[in-house]
């Protein structure tokens, strides 16, 4: 039809109408898609609409998309040879004689398992269903208890292989590769935050966390034959991201190379069945779908927005406030914690990115408190990772984080929400100081790929 | 190491694409069909990684032998000798671009010196002594080269003995194996989370009940690409790196094979609630006004579905009309990917039909309330984020 609307409106209708439909509950995928046909024809005219497969197409020819089925393929198969549960009793084992021992096993068998999926539901739950019912027994205080496996399951979208780090790579036209290595050192200190954290804890209050009774623990010869037991996996993730840090192959090959290691894996562990593979790759195709077919629809709406001129309006108005890039910054954060509470992590990605890192491309980052700033052609990989640190918090933060709700399907009936909701609260704090962390010293992203990549 | 010249053909990639799935879904109903067998080890996957894994030693780990560390470290000097095969080769290749350089300058030098131009005689000289130059660097190249070749075809050999021995050992490893591990009588592993598949006898028509039936099949059909996919990039990185040549088709195949899948996936997925929505006020309605909601909100569902169904028909035409290949050197033809898209959009439009028959049949007829907190905070965990 051809109206003429100014881009000040046009924003306040397109996202005032996608805020709208979204609380109704219709998935976010048709809302951005339906929402995109009806401007396009609005705004422009019945031919625009052709846009759609034109737009679609190179989506389902992209090479690095490949990879986030594939990732997933790995993980779900290596979920079905019980390595999450394999991988717990191993730790807890290990660490159960120290104080806190069982939430540090959480965190550190979810770090291990965080290199081996790239999503977080799946840790979520089953170390809801196996470590939780353990520390519960064992009087542990909810917040340790709850709190480690929700802090710990969300570093699986962070630490690679991350389906988050693959899906900024395609959206902000970035190398798999460097976000991979960039997001090491970042989960690695989050990691240890929150075993520090449950060390501090159980040091001040030790009947929060106590050691396993001694006639429960179990001699060093049984520590070897645990280890000797979890040795394939390790082996398997260390191979895949050694392959890909190493440039030796792309992040697709290495995940088609690593899915076959976990066919393998499921082989040794005796779980290699057809349902097994079956029930794997329906989970996959399950998660993908979902993915991919978020990743159309907001393609679409974000495509209109930005030919319209949406970019520079957010532009204009965000460098209208007068403030200095570091404040843009922290207004960004602010923006994807207040998006995390309500839109998917995929949404976000897909809705904010397009429009942020155009933005940050352009600004100076000079470092703050006279530290060294970033050079301007690492911006768009230093952003990815304060990025994914970020949505790693929104995951946590009440009241809808998807952590929360994913620790309560499966946590026994003595656990009441609000004991979630307050034990993600000293976590959230340790994920923000980290991301304090990680924008103050941005050497902390930058150097690993800087080393690796020169 | 040979090389492999192996292009997949356009017949076999397509037919591929079809005969995998349905063979995988035979097999699939088969082993239901049939009781689990008793043994841990089983003779088909044993052959399976010898096949496919041998040279890495995949069977031996499947059967938890030492040997395994054997196929690994030969394994591994043959990835180190490629490199100096490749290297050798590039080597012997200079070499040869030498002499043939200074080949033509001799010739060059021989017509100045029957034309009589002064200088000549001495160029042909100098030409004479760098010919000799790259002769002998020629020489030492080739018998370079021809060494880590030596080397290569002996690894190569190795390979193929061991393999070839574990081939005929096979049933006895497995056998041997299965009968230590029947002993141990650890608890049966149960994947605990599994999601509940969808369940057609809550379905209130025969046509919902039909399209579920048509997506869950088209579903699970696509669902047993990644399996292929699996293969495919196996082959290529051990062409790549063990036979020093890799393949123009892999990556095209599989990221096309891909791109349908997602499309073709769309009515699945929705059939079994994955789509991602917002629940901060939907999950606390009850269920009749969710249905209402639904109803309102399905408008903009079918405005999408419906024009991309239209457009993507229209996409699709114009790439058929020219029968469109893609402009890599493997030319696979694009008009059968472009038909994802309206077919993609059939699937997922058929699906919404029949949920949005079965949102006004909850209308008109609401079932008894009744309030499991525990069942549905799982089918928000399970169904509304996937894995």
């Amino acid at each position: 039809m051809g109206i003429e609307i100014d881009i000040f409106w046009l924003t306040i209708l397109m996202f005032g109408s996608l805020a709208l439909l979204l609380m109704a509950g219709l998935p976010l995928s048709f809302v951005t898609g339906g929402l995109a046909c009806v401007f396009l024809f609005i705004f422009g005219d019945a031919q625009m609409l052709n846009i759609l497969p034109s737009r679609i197409f190179p989506l389902m020819t992209d090479y690095q998309l490949s990879a986030i089925q594939l990732f997933i393929f790995m993980a779900s198969m290596l979920e079905r040879a019980g390595i999450i549960e394999e991988l717990y009793d191993m730790v807890y084992k290990l660490l159960g004689g120290l104080r806190g021992g069982l939430a540090i096993s959480t965190i550190i068998a979810s770090t291990l398992l965080a290199a081996m999926c790239g999503v977080i539901g799946a840790t979520e739950v089953t170390m809801g269903l196996i470590a939780l019912p353990a520390m519960v027994r064992r009087n542990y205080h909810p917040t340790i208890a709850c709190g480690s496996i929700l802090a710990g399951g969300t570093l699986g979208i962070l630490i690679p292989p991350s389906i988050l780090a693959i899906l900024f790579a395609v959206v902000a036209q970035q190398s798999v590769g460097e976000l991979f290595v960039g997001a090491v050192i970042p989960g690695l200190i989050l990691s240890g935050l929150y075993i520090l954290f449950v060390i501090v804890y159980t040091t001040f209050k030790p009947e929060a966390g106590p050691p396993l009774p001694v006639e429960e623990r179990i001699s060093f010869s049984e520590k070897v034959r645990l280890l000797n037991k979890m040795f394939a996996p390790i082996v398997l993730v260390m191979l895949v991201l050694g392959i890909i840090f190493a440039g030796i192959a792309t992040p697709v090959e290495a995940a088609g190379v690593g899915t076959f290691g976990a066919i393998v894996v499921a082989a040794m562990h005796r779980r290699l069945s057809w349902e097994n593979v079956r029930s794997a790759a329906i989970t996959t195709l399950k998660v993908t779908g979902m993915v991919l077919w978020i990743i159309f629809g907001a393609t679409l709406f974000v495509g209109f927005y930005v030919v319209n001129g949406g970019q520079e309006f957010v532009n204009e108005s965000l460098n209208g406030l007068g403030l200095g890039p570091y404040q843009i910054l922290i207004v960004m954060m602010i923006v994807l914690i207040i998006l995390g509470m309500f839109l998917d992590w995929v949404g976000i990605l897909l809705l904010a990115v397009p429009i942020f890192v155009p933005l940050m491309k352009t600004m100076q980052f000079d470092g703050v408190f006279g530290l060294p700033g970033v050079a301007p052609e690492d911006v768009a990989l230093w952003f990815g990772v304060v990025y994914m640190v970020n949505m790693q918090m929104s995951f946590l933060s009440p009241p809808f984080g998807y952590a929360l709700f994913y620790l309560k399907s499966v946590a026994p009936p003595g656990i009441t929400m609000a004991q979630i909701y307050r034990s993600s609260l000293p976590f959230l704090f340790l994920q923000a100081t980290g991301l304090a962390l990680c924008i103050i010293f941005p050497d902390l992203v930058l150097w690993l790929p800087k080393q690796i990549y020169g | 190491m040979p090389e492999l010249s192996f292009v997949m053909p356009h017949w076999l990639y397509w037919s591929g694409l079809v005969l995998f799935p349905l063979a995988a879904w035979f097999i699939v109903r088969r082993t239901r069909a049939r009781s689990g067998s008793t043994q841990p080890l089983s003779m088909t996957v044993g052959y399976f990684l010898l096949v496919a894994g041998g040279f890495v030693g995949c069977h031996r780990l499947y059967v938890k032998s030492k040997w395994a560390i054997a196929f690994i470290l030969v394994f591994v000097s043959i990835l180190f000798v490629n490199i100096e095969v490749r290297e050798a080769r590039d080597g012997l290749s200079s070499a040869n671009n030498a002499v043939s350089i200074a080949e033509s300058k001799i010739k060059r030098a021989e017509k100045n010196l029957e034309r009589g131009r002064k200088n000549a005689q001495e160029k042909l000289d100098q030409a004479l002594v760098s010919m000799e130059e790259a002769r002998a660097e020629q020489g030492v190249a080739e018998a370079f080269s021809g060494q880590w070749e030596l080397y290569s075809r002996l690894l190569a050999f190795t390979m193929l003995l061991l393999l070839f021995i574990d081939a005929v050992l096979m049933p006895r490893l497995i056998r041997k194996r299965n009968s230590i591990e029947s002993l141990d009588t650890a608890e049966p592993f149960v994947c605990p989370a599994h999601e509940p598949e969808h369940d057609p006898s809550r379905e209130p028509f025969a046509f919902n009940r039909l399209i579920g039936r048509i997506n869950g099949f088209t579903g699970e059909f696509v669902a047993y690409w990644s399996m292929i996919a699996v293969f495919v990039y196996y082959y290529e990185v051990i062409a790549r790196y063990v036979f020093n040549s890799p393949t123009n088709w892999a990556h095209e195949s599989m990221f096309l094979m891909f791109g349908m899948q997602y499309l073709l996936a769309g009515g699945y997925t929705l059939r079994e609630g994955s789509h991602v929505r917002v629940d901060v006020i939907y999950t606390h309605l009850s269920e009749r006004s969710k249905a209402i909601m639904d109803l309102i909100t399905s408008v903009f569902f079918f405005i999408f579905v419906i024009t991309l169904l239209v457009t993507g028909w229209i996409f699709f035409h114009d790439s058929f009309a020219i029968k469109e290949v893609s402009f890599t050197e493997w030319g696979i033809q694009y008009y059968p990917v472009k038909f994802a898209l309206p077919l993609g959009a059939a699937l997922i439009l058929l699906q919404g039909i029949a949920i949005l028959l079965k949102d006004i049949h909850y209308v008109l007829h609401p079932p008894p309330e009744h309030h499991d907190e525990s069942e549905e905070a799982m089918i928000r965990a399970g169904g509304s984020h996937g894995d």
